[in-house]
């Protein structure tokens, strides 16, 4: 054979083959057999957000599939039942490795930064920017933007619970003591505690608490602190607004009961505030066999006490729907999730079966309207003030890396200020490893 | 580029430990991606069965491919990469795109491995480095290999290229196991890198063997060039005693000719002298007739040793002269038989050694026979000519070959023709040149 036609056969073949090998690297492979554009497929699990069975499990994601399909009649909208919340996580995991990730999926926010990472999350900006139906400013602004990382949409809130503090009232009475107003303070709270903590069987040890489970993230928040730079470069722990609340952590660690497994001493009625989210509140509110636990004291919430530079906000816990970038039907799937996080009736369903809030403000509302004017204005001010965080790459070593940084200087008898130097450097130090990795 | 296959079988030989070590290269290479492929495959798949793919994802910095597909797509690019191998590309364009091919390639395959095995890039050095490169294209090559080399080793190139990492892999394993995997890893890395050095080594020493074997060639070249002169001396020295010769030769036939001629008739002279002086007067101006023409012979000879009665007449014409000449300043009755046609059939040097036969013939039996009847006659026998001079002479019994004989014979066997004389009845010359015959005409025909 012609030596120059051998040469340009071959080169012909590599050409072919390396083509191949990258065409079937960026899944054009998986578009090609017809069969897979017809089913859309979603991550969901089985029981409720909050991790207790409500015998309503799929019952809103059912309604959104018919309501969707009725749209889309050419598309079978499919998903995997009986996973459990806490399997959730490693499921998705598992069928992100394998390749057959579903197109639309629920993120637990604990997952929300590890997904992000690995790249599973689809930008959902350009979706946003060309719908001209979708409105960002229905939407709570602290949920909307938990699913942001550098200014780009990642994933959308589907529901939300915001941190509210709930109240022992019977043990609050017996004191003495009228429920804090709206706008109460670190102070008032500090007031409260010392009087509600006491040694009333003189056995060396209180038998009453004032708080429990606040921690330095709920200080934080109420008092307006901006603990990273947007990049995640950076960490401002040598703010005075730190030095302020870790103040306040000290002073009030006198009179709250450790932070590990400590719901039993609010169960049993020892302790007069604890931080809690409101969907847990709603859950027992709904469930009768848990609302029994509290039967022997009458509780309440309220907002969170406000820090001296900050305001009442507390944090918000959001529960988001996210595309998969490596999704082939990312149009269909975008449909799928305007359906679940804006449609009213779909949210609406949240209330009734499910126990937290719509992230969709008007929904939200409503619904709250026909409790009490308590409750309507602690929610409504937790969801309107919600802290939610910059989330960048690496946010949850970089967390972790803060709460040891905060136990140190809290057990330490030292300087907080000096602490708090020494502190900073070595969390700057690991977030600057974390970027250099 | 000019393939050495078969143009010299040695050089091919001498390629046979070169190329055991890029085989052994290939074969290592494909091994040390097969074994770097099951530890990431088999680690990805127990992270998913085992339930560690969470843990895995914190870890990883991206998602990665199925297992079944870094395998697949590792096979189709080696596959690629041995064919871009085995190809050969001149220098220019075909050269650039074989080398960004092959590139290209191994970056490739050196992600799915998560680059930690890189050794094919010393594959692509290799198969250049027996390539008669011009200098720039060399350069290139080290330029564009010895870069992606270095970004793909030193894992620059992973943060651009996403992709999971082995370290993360090895995670799966027990401390023990990873280490073993590891050294084995850094083991085939070594091998590979010491079958490359060996395979530059054995390049170099082929090299030097064909440096040495090329000057022992050059000494070679040397002596035959001095043989050369010599020779080319010797034959100059030939040439002048040839031409010395022939100088003999034409002062024999031209003035021996004519002084044979001019002797024999004033011998005639002398003896008709006192009987007819009317006889003699004719017989004289036929001798000055020969004196004259031999002088003109020897101013011929001398300005081009040519004979001139054949320059000027056709060969026929240039005979029959002469013989009437002869006949005329000898008085020996020359009878002249001719049965082929002679004009314009020959080339120079037949026409030269037909003239020359028959002159000489003529001039030696009145030389040495003294007769009184000379038979010439010029006849074509097969493809040769022949040519017979017979004479009633004395003969001789042992003809003794004079210098006049000498060179008609060498001046025939020059031509490839053979000469046979006879001396007991009276004197035969017979020569046969075979004729190189232009065209058949007979006489007839004329």
């Amino acid at each position: 054979m012609d030596v120059k036609l051998e040469r340009k056969i071959k080169y012909g073949i590599c050409f072919f083959l390396m083509f191949a090998v990258l065409l079937s690297d960026k899944d054009v492979l998986k578009r090609i057999p017809g069969n897979s554009n017809t089913k859309l497929t979603i991550g969901v699990f089985s029981d409720s957000y909050r991790g207790t069975p409500n015998g309503f499990a799929h019952k809103i994601i059912n309604d959104a599939i018919e309501k969707y399909e009725k749209d889309h009649p050419d598309i079978e909208v499919i998903y995997e039942t009986g996973i459990l919340k806490e399997d959730y996580s490693e499921w998705l995991a598992e069928q992100i490795m394998q390749g057959k990730a579903p197109d639309v999926f629920f993120i637990l926010p604990e997952d929300f930064n590890t997904l992000h990472d690995v790249g599973a999350l689809e930008n959902m900006d350009d979706f946003i920017r060309s719908d001209g139906e979708f409105d960002k400013d229905r939407f709570y602004e602290a949920a909307y933007n938990s699913g942001r990382v550098d200014e780009s949409q990642y994933s959308l809130p589907f529901e939300c619970t915001p941190e509210l503090m709930f109240v022992n009232r019977t043990l609050l009475d017996s004191e003495g003591i009228s429920m804090p107003k709206q706008d109460w303070t670190w102070d008032d709270l500090l007031r409260i505690c010392k009087i509600a903590s006491k040694d009333r069987d003189l056995n060396g040890t209180p038998d009453h608490y004032g708080v429990a489970r606040y921690g330095w993230q709920e200080a934080f928040a109420s008092n307006d602190v901006t603990l990273f730079n947007e990049e995640g470069t950076e960490c401002y722990f040598t703010d005075e607004k730190v030095s302020d609340a870790l103040s306040f952590l000290d002073a009030i660690d006198e009179y709250s009961i450790g932070n590990t497994a400590t719901e039993d001493y609010f169960e049993h009625g020892d302790v007069v505030f604890q931080p809690m989210y409101y969907s847990n509140y709603r859950a027992y509110e709904l469930n009768p066999i848990h609302a029994s636990r509290y039967a022997e004291f009458n509780w309440g919430y309220l907002t969170m006490p406000a820090g001296d530079k900050g305001d009442n906000s507390s944090m918000l816990d959001t529960l988001s729907v996210a595309m998969y970038s490596g999704s082939t039907m990312k149009k269909e799937a975008w449909d799928m999730i305007k359906i679940l996080i804006g449609d009213e009736e779909i949210q609406s369903e949240i209330f009734e079966y499910s126990e937290g809030v719509s992230p969709v403000k008007k929904i939200t509302e409503n619904e709250l309207m026909k409790d009490s004017e308590q409750s309507y204005e602690s929610v409504t001010y937790a969801m309107e003030h919600a802290v939610t965080d910059h989330r960048f790459y690496g946010y949850n070593e970089a967390l972790n890396a803060v709460d040891i940084s905060v136990q140190e200087i809290l057990n330490s008898n030292g300087n907080i200020r000096m602490d708090q130097i020494i502190q900073s450097r070595s969390i700057n130090t690991f977030l600057k490893t974390l970027n250099n990795n | 580029m000019i393939k050495n296959a078969g143009s010299n079988p040695d050089r091919e030989d001498s390629f046979i430990i070169p190329d055991i070590m890029m085989d052994a290269m290939k074969h290592l290479n494909f091994w040390m991606l097969f074994f770097v492929l099951f530890i990431i495959s088999r680690a990805l798949w127990g992270y998913v069965n085992e339930g560690g793919a969470l843990s895995f994802l914190i870890k990883a910095n991206g998602i990665p491919e199925q297992p079944i597909f870094i395998i697949i797509s590792t096979c189709v690019l080696y596959i690629c990469f041995l064919i871009l191998l085995s190809m050969e590309a001149e220098q220019g364009i075909w050269y650039i795109l074989k080398l960004t091919m092959e590139t290209y390639t191994v970056i490739w395959i050196c992600r799915n491995t998560g680059f930690c095995y890189t050794g094919m890039f010393f594959m692509i050095l290799a198969d250049q480095a027996r390539k008669p490169l011009d200098r720039w294209n060399r350069n290139l090559t080290i330029i564009i290999i010895g870069l992606c080399y270095f970004l793909t080793e030193s894992r620059i190139l992973s943060i651009w290229l996403p992709i999971v990492s082995l370290d993360d892999c090895l995670l799966y394993y027990t401390n023990s196991y990873a280490g073993i995997i590891k050294s084995l890893i850094n083991m085939g890395q070594l091998l590979n890198t010491f079958l490359f050095i060996s395979y530059m080594i054995a390049l170099v020493r082929i090299q030097r063997s064909e440096n040495a074997r090329i000057r022992v060639l050059n000494e070679q070249l040397k002596d035959a060039n001095i043989k050369l002169e010599e020779y080319s001396k010797e034959s100059a020295l030939m040439a002048q005693t040839q031409e010395r010769n022939r100088l003999a030769r034409e002062i024999h036939d031209t003035i021996g000719h004519s002084l044979t001629g001019i002797v024999t008739g004033i011998e005639a002279c002398i003896v008709l002298f006192d009987k007819d002086s009317e006889l003699v007067k004719k017989q004289l101006n036929a001798i000055a007739e020969v004196a004259r023409r031999g002088m003109e012979d020897v101013r011929r000879s001398v300005r081009a040793l040519k004979p001139d009665g054949l320059e000027k007449l056709p060969l026929d014409l240039a005979i029959e002269n002469m013989i009437d000449e002869m006949g005329r300043s000898t008085g020996i009755n020359l009878t002249y038989d001719c049965s082929v046609t002679l004009r314009n059939v020959f080339g120079e040097d037949e026409e030269e050694a037909v003239f020359r036969t028959v002159q000489e013939g003529i001039t030696n039996s009145i030389r040495h026979g003294k007769p009184e009847n000379i038979h010439i006659s010029v006849s074509r026998k097969d493809s040769r000519l022949k040519i017979t001079v017979k004479d009633d002479g004395v003969g001789c019994m042992e003809p003794k070959k004079g210098f006049g004989l000498t060179h008609m014979e060498e001046r025939i066997n020059m031509l490839g023709g053979s000469v046979y004389y006879d001396g007991t009845d009276g004197f035969l010359l017979e020569a046969e040149i075979p004729i190189r015959w232009g065209t058949e005409v007979n006489k007839a025909d004329d």
